[in-house]
């Protein structure tokens, strides 16, 4: 366990390794890779100038994801509630696949990812990606654990709604009695853009 | 166990629960049928919310998996100290009187040894000093009127719920005190900040009687039962097993200590 205070000489080093631990976040905050990129580097920067001043015992790892997510909220945000409804880009959630033949689940499931509000996604990434507990989770976001946990839930209960209506031609609809997602039937899309199935690969891959 | 919200049986397939807790949930589990099909459920979910982040960060990284399975390897305990939970104003306005209180120290500081002190920062500074957990709650707990005693989103009405963020901030299964019988039902538990830790408030209310709170706080030495604060709000403190309870009301001092009693008994027979 290495806190923040104790990593002062080996910062770089730190963060360095931190990386793409920090990319992942970010791709789940922003949904897009110009975005995420953008965050990584301010992220980067932020770290850099101000993991001097902290005392403390707070987790490098965890303090990392909170000053992200801060920046993330107070630069960000604010210009992606402007194109609220536009799904992420759901390529950038079919993990190794990315470079092999997705199967039909995980191309779905990164669909219904593509889908989720930032907070939920980066919440969803925190939890299940990373492994980090409820109340570590609740510390990056600067929520109560039971904000937490109702993130949580409401995407456990939008993803079996989304299961068991997968393949529908319909645009998905959310389960009932939860939070209307912003789903919009032109945005469904059945695979991703430039994905060419012949050739297993995508356009500007192939053009490469 | 009340009542199995998505959010309880959600913690009990994350392995989020204390033992206690979780083994509650998994004797409920081979009784009710309803309960084991909405636990696979949330499993299957999981299975592949796991499947689909791990992917992702194992795309980025080959070593952010040995890191997650480092953590859990280890075992260590998380030391966290930077919260940013919301508190409601009451709450707030309250713990600005305590860090006032504290912060008279940083105000005596600017002074040095040469300069003499205005006598005001001093008797600030002097009963500062004097401060104690227990007074500084009996201080905090004056703030909070009975219209202020509602659930309310940072605030839990649901007690295993409660029980569960309970055993976060204290490292281990503590039970909420049952003062039914004493005509006090739980109201709710809400988390507060106290000098950069948890501390967890625990609310019971009687149909006309004056309202009781339990502030939890991990740390401090096994003390016995003691009485103190005379004035309106009444307490009563003890530590046992590394966790300190302070009982605070305007409830008269012997059915405070009373009440006192009980729930040291409750929580000795659960350690």
């Amino acid at each position: 366990m290495v806190y923040v205070s104790e990593r002062q000489p080996g910062i770089r080093t730190g963060l360095q390794l931190l990386l793409p631990r920090l990319k992942a976040f970010a791709v789940a905050l922003c949904g897009g890779e110009q975005a995420s990129q953008a965050l990584l580097r301010i992220t980067c920067r932020h770290i850099l100038a101000q993991a001097g001043l902290e005392r403390g015992r707070t987790l490098f790892e965890i303090w990392a994801f909170t000053q992200m997510h801060t920046l993330w909220a107070s630069r960000m945000a604010p210009h992606a509630r402007a194109r609220e409804g536009a799904p992420a880009d759901a390529r950038l959630f079919l993990g190794n696949a990315r470079y092999a033949p997705p199967s039909p689940a995980l191309l779905n499931l990164s669909k219904f990812i593509a889908y989720l509000p930032p907070q939920q996604r980066g919440t969803l990434l925190l939890a299940y990606g990373e492994g980090l507990a409820y109340d570590e989770v609740a510390e990056v976001f600067g929520v109560p654990v039971a904000t937490v946990m109702t993130r949580l839930v409401r995407a456990h209960n939008a993803l079996a709604y989304w299961l068991e209506h997968s393949g529908a031609p319909a645009a998905p609809r959310p389960a009932p009695a939860q939070q209307q997602p912003h789903w919009q039937p032109a945005h469904i899309l059945d695979t991703p853009p430039g994905w060419d199935p012949a050739s297993n690969s995508f356009a500007r891959e192939r053009a490469a | 166990m009340t009542q199995i919200s998505d959010e309880l049986l959600m913690a009990y397939v994350d392995g989020q629960l204390d033992k206690p807790q979780a083994s509650a949930v998994g004797r409920m589990l081979h009784e009710d049928s309803d309960l084991a099909r909405r636990v696979e459920r949330i499993r299957q979910t999981q299975a592949r919310l796991t499947e689909s982040f791990g992917a992702m960060l194992r795309n980025s990284s080959s070593g952010s998996l040995s890191s997650l399975q480092e953590r859990k390897a280890a075992g260590a305990p998380r030391l966290l100290q930077f919260f940013r939970y919301p508190l409601p104003a009451a709450a707030i306005a309250a713990a600005l009187i305590a860090l006032g209180i504290v912060g008279s120290f940083a105000v005596s500081s600017l002074f040095s040894k040469g300069e003499p002190k205005p006598k005001i920062i001093e008797k600030i500074a002097s009963e500062a000093a004097a401060g104690t957990w227990t007074e500084e709650i009996t201080k905090l707990h004056a703030y909070f009127s009975r219209d202020t005693v509602t659930a309310g989103f940072e605030a839990q009405a649901n007690p295993e719920l409660v029980r569960f963020q309970l055993s976060k901030i204290a490292r281990k299964a503590i039970p909420l005190p049952d003062f039914t019988k004493h005509g006090l039902a739980f109201n709710r538990g809400q988390l507060l900040n106290y000098r950069g830790a948890r501390m967890m408030q625990l609310l019971y209310a009687g149909k006309g009687e004056p309202f009781v709170a339990l502030y939890i706080l991990p740390g401090g030495p096994d003390q016995a039962l003691a009485a103190g604060s005379p004035g309106e709000v009444k307490t009563v403190s003890w530590s046992a097993d590394g966790v300190r309870y302070i009982l605070a009301s305007e409830l008269p001092p012997d059915a405070l200590r009373a009440l006192g009693a009980v729930a040291q008994s409750q929580l000795a027979k659960y350690q």
